[in-house]
């Protein structure tokens, strides 16, 4: 069993603030959903429930086992993105592409003749084609998913969520990332030389 | 030195910029140590990011040794000392450029021919002896580059058809780093969405003298506005896949690679791209 503010990478003197401040960057990074297209989803799943666990076993312990845990976490418990199971002939389809056994899935996919090819059937020719990494090729199929079914919550939010990606800045792993480009001064002092002090306080990363 | 896959060095501290320094003389030293002085000249920014992934992945205890360095000679400088890391990682290096020597020999025209024909004179015999220690490295590169032959010269291919057998090779090359399952998993994506990461980077770079030569680039069909999308995209997914990973070994220079240093050269290429200028070549900036 870890040690849980190892896993949330908090001291254990940590204030109850900064451990939910903790929680909640990860529970963005490791959100299920942000893996629901990749062949990763179920490792995140995992990771997910170790950071759920560590911080009920933080607040259980700091309230001495009476108070109730993670009032706030609602929506960040297993991976239960991918589980809803429409009704029809793509739901043995859906079975298998969360199960990771993407290349059945597609089989089974292509075989299904251009009359059928609905939107559940172009969401999932999406899933598989990105769990694959052809992350353009499968774009187009998402946005027919959405198109044909605009009213359907699952494929516009995956959609938001893909095309949000597209920006350097828009998603929660490029966060860390800052230019130096108004500090001219650094890059002709050989910046990496110095302690940087002008690089942070130019980009006011103190 | 040159590569794609690099930190921005004025985020790392003075202490992890040595440490990274180390690691890349402890490559280089390698390389020549096993496969002759001119080895030195393979010495990338990739590959020495790969023997910090394969020591960190495997929880290897790293030591750093003070030797003697051609380019540094008044003053000995820390070392990387010899380990798996750096055997795995330059044993796969010349691998990787004798078949890139083999690629340009087939593609170029008469005069640069001649060039890869000589470096083959030494790529080849240093290829075989690290293929007879990676016999799995040596088949996974060699199948990579019919496939990536293959689709290149197929009608019409999507960009993503292009990326595939590169980032598909990578990915397994990278899996090869451990032994445990479910590492294996993680690193053969992280290694798929780098493979990409770099395709694309090349693409970009190769865009103007691809179009003068009239050769083969998938980004042809792509507006400039649009590379900055695609990259993007690929390097969020290297993110998530190196998330799950947990480094316990030179954690904040990867970390800096990853979630700075990608989208550092992203942005550095689109830019490049937009006035003509070459991003990811060797370059006066080297340490």
């Amino acid at each position: 069993m870890q040690n849980p503010y190892r896993v949330l990478g908090v001291a254990p003197n940590a204030s109850d603030e900064e451990i939910k401040q903790a929680y909640r960057e990860l529970a963005k990074k490791y959100h299920p959903d942000n893996y629901a297209n990749t062949p990763l989803a179920d490792l995140a799943s995992e990771k997910m429930a170790e950071i759920n666990d560590a911080y009920d076993r933080i607040q259980m312990e700091r309230r001495n086992g009476t108070g109730a845990a993670r009032q706030d976490a609602a929506g960040y418990g297993g991976y239960s993105g991918f589980s809803r199971q429409p009704s029809g002939a793509l739901s043995d389809i859906r079975r298998l592409v969360s199960m990771g056994r993407i290349s059945e899935a597609e089989e089974l996919l292509d075989g299904i003749p251009f009359p059928s090819r609905d939107a559940e059937w172009n969401f999932l020719k999406g899933n598989v084609l990105y769990s694959r990494g052809f992350l353009e090729d499968s774009m187009q199929y998402f946005q027919n998913a959405v198109r044909m079914n605009p009213q359907n919550f699952e494929y516009r939010t995956t959609l938001d969520r893909l095309n949000a990606q597209r920006q350097f800045r828009g998603s929660v792993y490029s966060q860390g990332y800052s230019t130096c480009g108004p500090c001219s001064l650094c890059s002709a002092l050989c910046c990496a030389n110095c302690t940087c002090n002008v690089c942070r306080c130019c980009t006011g990363n103190f | 030195m040159f590569g794609y896959i690099r930190p921005v060095e004025a985020n790392l501290r003075v202490s992890e910029l040595d440490c990274y320094k180390g690691v890349y003389c402890g490559m280089c030293r390698k390389l020549s140590s096993d496969f002759g002085p001119l080895a030195r000249f393979t010495l990338s920014y990739d590959f020495t990011f790969a023997a910090m992934l394969f020591a960190a992945v495997n929880d290897d205890g790293v030591s750093f040794v003070p030797a003697r360095c051609p380019y540094q000679p008044v003053r000995k400088q820390p070392h990387l000392s010899d380990c798996e890391a750096l055997s795995f990682c330059s044993d796969v290096a010349m691998i990787m450029l004798d078949f890139k020597c083999v690629d340009n020999i087939e593609d170029d025209s008469s005069a640069a021919r001649a060039k890869w024909r000589m470096a083959r004179l030494l790529t080849a015999p240093a290829a075989k002896r690290a293929g007879l220690r990676r016999p799995k490295a040596m088949e996974i590169v060699s199948s990579a580059m019919e496939r990536q032959r293959a689709v290149e010269n197929s009608a019409s291919p999507t960009l993503d058809e292009c990326c595939y057998p590169s980032a598909a090779a990578l990915g397994e090359l990278f899996a090869l780093m451990s032994e445990d399952a479910k590492k294996q998993r993680i690193l053969n994506r992280l290694g798929a969405m780098l493979g990409r990461f770099v395709y694309l980077c090349d693409a970009v770079d190769d865009l103007e003298e691809d179009r003068k030569r009239g050769g083969f680039n998938p980004l042809f069909q792509y507006s400039p506005e649009r590379f900055s999308e695609l990259l993007s995209v690929t390097i969020n997914e290297v993110c998530k896949a190196y998330c799950l990973l947990e480094p316990r070994v030179f954690q904040p220079i990867l970390d800096n690679i990853i979630f700075e240093g990608l989208i550092d050269r992203a942005v550095r290429l689109c830019a490049g791209a937009q006035s003509g200028r070459k991003g990811g070549k060797p370059d006066a900036e080297s340490i």
